[in-house]
C-alpha cells in the first residue's frame, strides 16, 4: 500500500517538474527492468536466508565475487578451453553461481557452526570480496582490463510478443536479457517455495522459532545452511548478470557499487517476502534508471550533475527504510544463533 | 487476547555458579588470544593466496634462498612488508601517519559498538567532515592557532551531523543503521566528487582548486604542524594530529567508563529493556551515541585533509578503506581505546609496508585488503579461532553475560 | 550435574507425577526422555528394552511425546501447521494444507480438544495453545506423554479441564508423566509420585498411600512448609490511587479497560490473575513504561500529590517508586555489568555516585560493599558480572537496589519466579519488612498461593478489568480462581468440577 503511494509521489513530483516526457521513453522502463534484475536476485536470496533466521549482509560481496569469476571463467572457457561464446558465457554463469555458493557456505559455516555475529561475518565477507576481486583483477588483468571479446549474454527478442507496440510494451518487456526473466521467475518460485512447499514451511519455522522446529524433529542447522547457500546461488546469478550482460562481458573494479546493500534494503521494504522484495527492487531500479536518463539534462535553469543524480537511488533507499514503510518485522529468530544445548 | 508466556525458565542449577572470572594479573592477556589468533590466521591465509597467485618471487634475498615458490613468495612479501613498515625512522613515522585517521575512525566505530550500534558510515562521516572543514579552512583567513582549532570543531560537528540522520531514524523509526549509514556513505562520496569535479563539462567544482580539471580542492590556510624535527627525518609527515588522536583515546575511555552518559550508552548497548526500565532515555542515548561516533569519524576526515593531505582535499580518498578498516581495527582492539590505537598502528604498518611490498616484491597491494578482511572475519567468528587454536584457549561456557568488548549480539532488523 | 543417577518408572495407563523444587532436575530429566538432551550415564528402558535417543526424532519414533511448559509453537502459523510440522501428511514437495487441516480437525474431535485447525496460534488463549501442544504429540502417535508444569499458565478451571483430558488419555491406555511442584495437583490426579531433590531421586510413592506433608518432607528435607510470619497491617494514607485507567497492549488492543484501586502505606496489595490479563501492562503504566490512554494515576508521597500517568520512568522513580520487574534478566539487570554497576542502575546519575555527569567509582564500590552482605549476595564480589550469578542472587541484587532507595511505593512483579524456596523466602521477608516500614507494596503474581499468603488485600484482574477487591482472609482460593476466569458461572464447567473436593482437601 505504501509502496504504491511512494510510486505516486515520485511520479507526481517528476511530472510537476516538467519531465513527463522522460517517463514516456521506453528506454527508461527497459533500463528499470535491467537495473532491477541483479537487485531482485540478491533480494530474493536474502529473503530466503533471513526467513531461515540467518542475517545475510554479504550479498554485496557474493555478487562481486560472482561477477569476477563469471568473467574469469568465461574468459578461460573462451581461450583455454576453446568454447564458443554462448557456451563460454554459460560456463561463466556456472562459475559465478558456484563461487557465490561457496562464499555463502563460508558465511553459513561461521554463523551456524561457530555462532559468529552474523552482521560482522557479512561485513567481513564484503571486505574480503572487495579485496580479493580487486587483487585478482589487477594481478590477472593488469591495466588492460578484461578482454574486449569476452563472451557475454545478449538480450533476446521473444518472437511475436516483442512486436507489441501498445505503450511500447513489446520492446520493454520482451526484449530483455534472459537473466532478467530468470529473476522474475525466481521471485515466483521463491514465493511458491517458501509458502506452499513443505520445505518452505520448515524453513520458515526455523526462522521463527528454531527450538520449536528442533523439538518437531527438524534439522535446524541443515535447513539454515540450505537457505544461505541458496541465497548465495541467487546472488551469484545476479553477479554474473552484472558482468556478462550484453554482447560482451566486462568486469571492472567494484562493479557492484553497493547494489548488494540496496538489495538488502529492498528485502526489508518488501517485508521479507519475495513479491515485496520485487516491488521494492523495481522501485530502486527505476530510481537508478531515472538517474541515468536525467543526468546532464536541463531541469529548469540548471543542469543536473551526474553526481547529484547518482545520489538519488541511495536517498530513495534511506527514505524507504526510514520513513514510509513503517516498521516491518523480520522473522522472529532472525539474527540469533541457535544453540541446542541451551537449557530448555 | 492472552498470549503465551515467554518467561525465562530457571537454570537447573542447584549448586552455586562455578564460573567466576579470573582475578589474576594475567587475566586480561586472555583477551589477546582471539585478536592475535585472528591476525595469525589471516597472515597465513594471505600467504597462501600469494603463494598460489604470484608466478615468481622477486626483489629480496629470500627469493634466492632455494625454498619452493609457494613458501618463498609469501615469506619474502611479508619480510618486505615488515621492512617497509618499520625499517627506517621515516617508515616508522609514515606508518603512524597512516594509522592516525584509522584511530579516529576506530574510536567512532568502537563507540557505536559499545552502544549496540553498527556504524558502517564512518567513511561518509569523514567525507562530510573533510568537506566542511576544508571549506572553512580556505574561506577564513584567521591565524593558524585559531583557525586550526576552529576547523577541528567544524570537522567534529560535520561528522556528527552526518551521523545524526541514521541516529534519528534508528531511534524513532527503528531503521537499521547498517543500511542508512551505508547509503549515506555513497551520498557523501558523490557529494565530494560533485564539489570537486562537478561532472558537468565546462563547470568547475564548487570547491575546486585553481587548476581546473584537477580534482583537488583549494588549499586551506592552515595545516597541522609536523611534530618530527627535520633533523631526524627530512620528509616527515607525522603531525600534531597524532597527539590529538591520543587525546581522543583518553576522551573515549573517559566518556565511556567515567560518565553517566557512557553508562547509559553501554547499558543501551547491553540490554535495552533494562536501560529503559532504569529510566535511561533510550532514544536520546541512541542519537547521542551516533552523534559522538560521527564526531570521532569527522576527526578522521579532518585530520586527513589537514595532515597528510597538506591542506587540500583530493579526489583520492581511497575507496572506502578508512571507514571499513576502522571496523576491523575496532573489533581487533575489542572496542577499547588502547586496543584501537594498537590495531590502528598494525593496519598502518600493513598499509605503508604494503606499498613497499608492491614496489620491491611486485605483489599487488590489494592483498592487504584481503588480509584485513580476513582479520575481521576471524575476529567476528572468534569461536572459529578458538576451535582452530585448540585447547590453548579457554572457552567460557556460560552465555548469559554479554561481555561488552564483543560485538553487540545484534537482533538485526536487517 | 543436573541429574545424578536418576531412575524412575512409569506404568501404562497410569499417571506419574514427578515433583521437586525449582532446580531439582525435573526439566533436565524430561529433556533426556524426550531426546533434547543426552544422558551422560545410565539407560532409558522402554517396555523393558533399553533405548537411545540421539535427537527428538528418535524419542518421537519411540512414541514418547513431550508437552513443553514453554510452548514450542510458531505463533504466526496456524494450529494445523504447528501440529503437522515435521511430519506433514502426504506432502513430499508441495505442502498439502487441506490434508493437514483434515487430519488435525478429526484428531481434535477424537480427543475432545475442540480446536480449529485454521486459527493462528498467536490468537489463541493460553489454555488452547496448550491443547495444540497436546495435539502435536497425539498426532505423532505418542503412547507416553510427558507434561512439564502444564498448569503454570492455566487458571484453576482450565487446570481442571486439563485433568479431565489427562484422565481420558490414561483411560485410553496412554502413559502420562507429569512434572509439577504443586502438591494439590499431585494428590488430585496422579497414581504414583516420584520426588526429586537436588538432582537425585529421593522417593517413589503411591499417591493413594501418601499425603502432601510427607511429599514435602521428601522435597525439601524439612518438616514444615515455611510461611511468612506477618503482623496485622499498620495502615497509613493512600499512597497511589489508580482511577479508571485504560491503556493499550503492544498490538493495539485494549489491555486495561478502566481499572481503579488504591494502595495504602503499610499494606501489601496483591493482584492475582493468570498471566496475560493485563497485569504486565498495569505495572508498566505505573512505572512509566507504557502510556495511559485514559484515566489518572495519583501518587501521594512526601507531602506532594502528583499525577504520574504518562511520566517518564526516571521521573516516577525519583518520586519514590521502586520496581522489581518480573523478568530480572531482561529488565532488571544489565547482565554484562558488574554487580556494583547494577546496584546503581537507575540512580547512576545521582550523588554520590556521580557528580555532574562524571561517575565516582569509589562511591559505587562503597555502595556495593555495603549492600552485598546486607542482602547476602553470593558470591560477595562487587566486580563480578551479574550474568554469572544464580537466579536467586540476581534477584537479591535487584532487591538490594530497589530497597536501598527506600521507596514509598514498591511494585513487585512475579518476584519469586524461578527462585528456589530459600531465595523466595528471602524475597517474601523483604516485602513484608518494607510493608512494616510503612511503604505501600503492590504485589503482582500468578502464584495464587503467594498472593494469598502475603497480601493484606487482594484484587483479581481478568481481561484488563478488576473483578473484585477483598480483604485477606475473607476469600478462598476457589472464589479467587473463579474470578480469575471472569466470574461468569459457566455451569458446564462446574459440572466438570470433579476434583473440587480433592483440591480443597489438599
Amino acid at each position: 500500500m505504501s509502496l504504491l503511494s511512494h510510486y505516486l509521489l515520485v511520479g507526481g513530483s517528476f511530472w510537476s517538474l516538467g519531465i513527463w516526457n522522460t517517463l514516456r521513453q521506453p528506454l527508461l522502463w527497459q533500463t528499470t527492468l535491467a537495473f532491477s534484475c541483479p537487485l531482485m536476485l540478491a533480494a530474493v536470496g536474502g529473503t530466503i536466508s533471513e526467513r531461515s533466521g540467518v542475517v545475510n549482509i554479504a550479498m554485496e560481496g557474493m555478487m562481486l565475487v560472482a561477477a569476477f569469476f563469471s568473467a574469469y571463467v568465461a574468459d578461460q572457457a573462451g581461450t583455454a578451453w576453446g568454447l564458443g561464446p554462448p557456451e563460454a558465457a554459460l560456463a561463466g554463469v556456472a562459475g559465478a553461481i558456484i563461487t557465490a555458493s561457496l562464499i555463502a557456505w563460508l558465511h553459513a559455516w561461521a554463523c551456524i557452526r561457530f555462532h559468529a555475529n552474523q552482521v560482522v561475518s557479512g561485513m567481513a565477507i564484503n571486505l574480503l570480496a572487495l579485496g580479493l576481486t580487486s587483487y585478482l583483477y589487477y594481478t590477472l588483468y593488469g591495466s588492460n582490463g578484461t578482454p574486449s571479446n569476452l563472451a557475454g549474454i545478449p538480450n533476446v527478442h521473444i518472437p511475436a510478443l516483442s512486436g507489441i507496440s501498445f505503450l511500447s510494451l513489446g520492446s520493454i518487456l520482451f526484449q530483455q536479457n534472459p537473466i532478467v526473466y530468470l529473476a522474475f521467475a525466481s521471485v515466483v518460485l521463491a514465493h511458491f517455495f517458501l509458502f506452499h512447499t513443505t520445505l518452505g514451511l520448515r524453513i520458515r519455522s526455523v526462522g521463527e522459532h528454531p527450538r520449536a522446529a528442533d523439538a518437531a524433529g527438524i534439522n535446524v542447522q541443515r535447513l539454515r545452511y540450505l537457505a544461505v547457500i541458496l541465497s548465495g546461488a541467487l546472488s551469484g546469478l545476479g553477479g554474473a548478470y552484472l558482468a556478462l550482460n550484453g554482447p560482451h562481458g566486462l568486469f571492472t573494479d567494484n562493479i557492484t557499487g553497493g547494489r548488494g546493500f540496496i538489495a538488502l534494503a529492498a528485502m526489508i521494504v518488501g517485508k521479507w517476502t519475495p513479491f515485496g522484495a520485487m516491488g521494492a527492487c523495481l522501485l530502486f531500479g527505476f530510481g537508478q534508471a531515472l538517474a541515468i536518463q536525467v543526468a546532464g539534462t536541463t531541469l529548469g535553469n540548471f543542469q543536473l550533475s551526474v553526481y547529484i543524480v547518482n545520489m538519488l537511488p541511495y536517498l530513495i533507499t534511506i527514505v524507504a527504510v526510514g520513513g514510509l514503510i513503517g516498521r516491518s518485522t523480520p522473522p522472529a529468530a532472525d539474527g540469533l544463533p541457535y544453540d541446542p544445548a541451551e537449557a530448555a | 487476547m492472552i498470549e503465551a508466556t515467554e518467561a525465562r525458565p530457571a537454570a537447573p542449577n542447584p549448586s552455586p555458579p562455578a564460573e567466576e572470572p579470573h582475578r589474576r594479573w594475567y587475566a586480561p592477556l586472555g583477551q589477546l588470544a582471539v585478536p592475535l589468533g585472528a591476525i595469525a590466521l589471516a597472515i597465513i591465509i594471505g600467504g597462501v593466496v600469494m603463494g598460489v597467485a604470484v608466478s615468481s618471487c622477486q626483489g629480496g634475498s629470500i627469493c634466492s634462498s632455494g625454498l619452493p615458490k609457494h613458501i618463498s613468495v609469501p615469506l619474502n612479501a611479508y619480510w618486505q612488508l615488515l621492512i617497509g613498515a618499520f625499517g627506517t625512522p621515516y617508515d616508522i613515522q609514515e606508518t603512524l601517519v597512516y594509522a592516525v585517521p584509522l584511530m579516529f575512525a576506530a574510536f567512532a566505530v568502537a563507540f557505536a559498538f559499545r552502544g549496540g550500534l553498527f556504524n558502517i558510515g564512518a567513511e561518509g562521516q569523514l567525507y562530510a567532515a573533510a568537506i566542511a572543514s576544508t571549506f572553512v579552512g580556505y574561506s577564513l583567513t584567521w591565524p593558524g592557532w585559531i583557525l586550526l582549532p576552529v576547523c577541528i570543531v567544524v570537522g567534529v560537528l560535520a561528522g556528527a551531523l552526518w551521523a545524526l540522520i541514521p541516529g534519528l531514524l534508528k531511534a524513532y523509526r527503528g531503521a537499521h543503521e547498517v543500511i542508512t549509514t551505508m547509503m549515506l556513505n555513497y551520498v557523501a562520496l558523490n557529494l565530494m566528487h560533485f564539489l570537486l569535479i562537478n561532472g558537468i563539462t565546462g563547470t568547475p567544482g564548487f570547491m575546486q582548486g585553481p587548476l581546473p580539471g584537477n580534482p583537488i580542492s583549494k588549499s586551506t590556510n592552515t595545516t597541522f604542524p609536523i611534530i618530527v624535527p627535520h633533523s631526524w627525518v627530512p620528509n616527515a609527515q607525522l603531525n600534531l594530529s597524532l597527539v590529538l588522536a591520543l587525546i581522543c583515546g583518553v576522551i573515549f575511555t573517559f566518556l565511556l567508563f567515567r560518565t553517566t552518559l557512557g553508562y547509559a550508552v553501554r547499558a543501551v548497548g547491553s540490554n535495552i529493556k533494562a536501560a529503559r526500565y532504569a529510566g535511561i532515555h533510550v532514544n536520546r542515548t541512541i542519537v547521542l551515541t551516533m552523534l559522538i561516533s560521527g564526531g570521532f569519524a569527522g576527526l578522521a576526515g579532518m585530520s586527513y585533509v589537514f595532515g597528510i593531505g597538506g591542506g587540500q582535499m583530493a579526489d583520492t580518498f581511497d575507496n572506502f578503506t578508512y571507514g571499513f578498516d576502522a571496523i576491523a581495527v575496532a573489533l581487533l582492539g575489542k572496542n577499547t581505546a588502547v586496543g584501537a590505537i594498537l590495531a590502528a598502528v598494525l593496519f598502518g604498518a600493513l598499509d605503508h609496508g604494503g606499498t613497499t611490498m608492491q614496489a620491491t616484491a611486485g605483489i599487488d597491494t590489494h592483498i592487504i585488503s584481503i588480509i584485513q578482511g580476513l582479520i575481521i572475519f576471524f575476529v567476528g567468528a572468534e569461536a572459529l579461532v578458538r576451535f582452530l587454536g585448540g585447547r590453548g584457549f579457554t572457552v567460557t561456557r556460560f552465555r548469559a553475560a554479554k561481555p561488552e568488548t564483543e560485538v553487540p549480539a545484534e537482533r538485526a532488523a536487517v | 550435574m543436573a541429574n545424578d543417577r536418576v531412575s524412575l518408572e512409569a506404568y501404562r495407563g497410569q499417571i506419574l507425577a514427578v515433583v521437586g523444587e525449582n532446580g531439582a532436575g525435573k526439566s533436565t530429566l524430561m529433556n533426556m526422555l524426550s531426546g533434547m538432551l543426552h544422558p551422560d550415564e545410565g539407560d532409558i528402558l522402554l517396555d523393558g528394552r533399553p533405548v537411545q535417543f540421539k535427537s527428538p526424532r528418535d524419542a518421537i519414533a519411540a512414541h514418547i511425546g513431550m508437552v513443553h511448559q514453554h510452548f514450542m509453537l510458531i505463533p504466526v502459523f496456524t494450529v494445523a501447521e504447528n501440529v503437522v510440522l515435521g511430519l506433514e501428511p502426504n506432502s513430499p514437495v508441495v505442502f498439502n494444507a487441506r490434508e493437514a487441516r483434515r487430519e488435525v480437525g478429526s484428531l481434535s474431535q477424537q480427543y475432545g480438544l475442540r480446536l480449529n485447525p485454521d486459527d493462528k496460534v498467536q490468537n489463541l488463549p493460553v489454555g488452547l495453545q496448550q491443547r495444540v501442544e497436546i495435539l502435536k504429540v497425539l498426532y505423532r502417535g505418542s503412547d507416553i506423554l510427558i507434561f512439564d508444569e502444564p498448569t503454570a499458565v492455566l487458571t484453576p478451571q482450565e487446570s481442571r479441564e486439563l485433568f479431565v483430558v489427562l484422565r481420558d488419555l490414561a483411560a485410553q491406555g496412554k502413559t502420562i508423566i507429569f512434572i509439577t511442584h504443586k502438591l494439590k495437583e499431585v494428590m488430585a490426579i496422579s497414581d504414583r509420585v516420584t520426588v526429586l531433590r537436588l538432582g537425585k531421586v529421593v522417593g517413589n510413592l503411591v499417591t493413594a498411600e501418601t499425603n502432601p506433608t510427607e511429599i514435602t518432607k521428601y522435597m525439601i528435607g524439612r518438616d514444615v512448609l515455611p510461611s511468612v510470619h506477618k503482623e496485622s497491617p499498620n495502615l497509613g494514607e493512600s499512597v497511589v490511587e489508580v482511577r479508571n485507567v485504560r491503556c493499550q497492549s503492544d498490538r493495539g488492543l485494549e489491555a486495561l479497560g478502566g481499572v481503579s484501586f488504591e494502595v495504602r502505606a503499610g499494606e501489601i496489595f496483591g493482584v492475582a490473575g493468570v498471566e496475560g490479563n493485563g497485569q504486565t501492562e498495569l505495572v508498566e503504566v505505573l512505572t512509566g513504561l507504557r502510556p495511559v490512554s485514559a484515566g489518572e494515576i495519583i501518587l501521594r508521597t512526601g507531602g506532594r500529590t502528583v499525577s504520574i500517568g504518562n511520566r517518564s520512568p526516571k521521573q516516577i522513580r525519583e518520586l519514590g517508586v521502586g520496581y522489581i520487574p518480573e523478568d530480572r534478566r531482561d529488565r532488571g539487570l544489565v547482565l554484562g555489568y558488574s554487580v556494583a554497576d547494577n546496584l546503581i542502575l537507575g540512580i547512576e546519575d545521582k550523588r554520590p555516585f556521580s557528580r555532574r555527569g562524571v561517575m565516582v567509582p569509589a562511591r559505587i564500590r562503597e555502595n556495593a560493599r555495603k549492600l552485598i552482605p546486607q542482602f547476602d549476595i553470593r558470591p560477595p564480589r562487587w566486580a563480578v558480572p551479574a550474568g554469572t550469578l544464580s537466579g536467586g542472587n540476581q534477584q537479591k541484587v535487584v532487591l538490594a537496589r530497589e530497597f536501598s532507595e527506600n521507596p514509598k511505593l514498591l511494585i513487585a512483579s512475579q518476584p519469586t519466579r524461578g527462585l528456589d524456596i530459600g531465595a523466595a523466602e528471602f524475597v517474601h521477608k523483604g516485602l513484608v519488612e518494607k510493608r512494616d516500614d510503612g511503604a505501600a507494596v503492590l504485589l503482582v503474581s500468578a502464584e495464587l498461593d503467594e498472593v494469598m499468603e502475603l497480601s493484606d488485600r487482594i484484587a483479581v484482574i481478568y481481561e484488563g478489568q478488576i473483578m473484585g477487591i477483598f480483604d485477606a482472609g475473607t476469600v478462598d482460593e476457589n472464589r479467587l480462581g473463579l474470578l480469575m476466569t471472569g466470574g461468569d458461572e459457566k455451569t458446564h464447567e462446574q459440572a466438570i468440577d470433579l476434583n473440587a473436593p480433592a483440591l480443597e482437601a489438599g
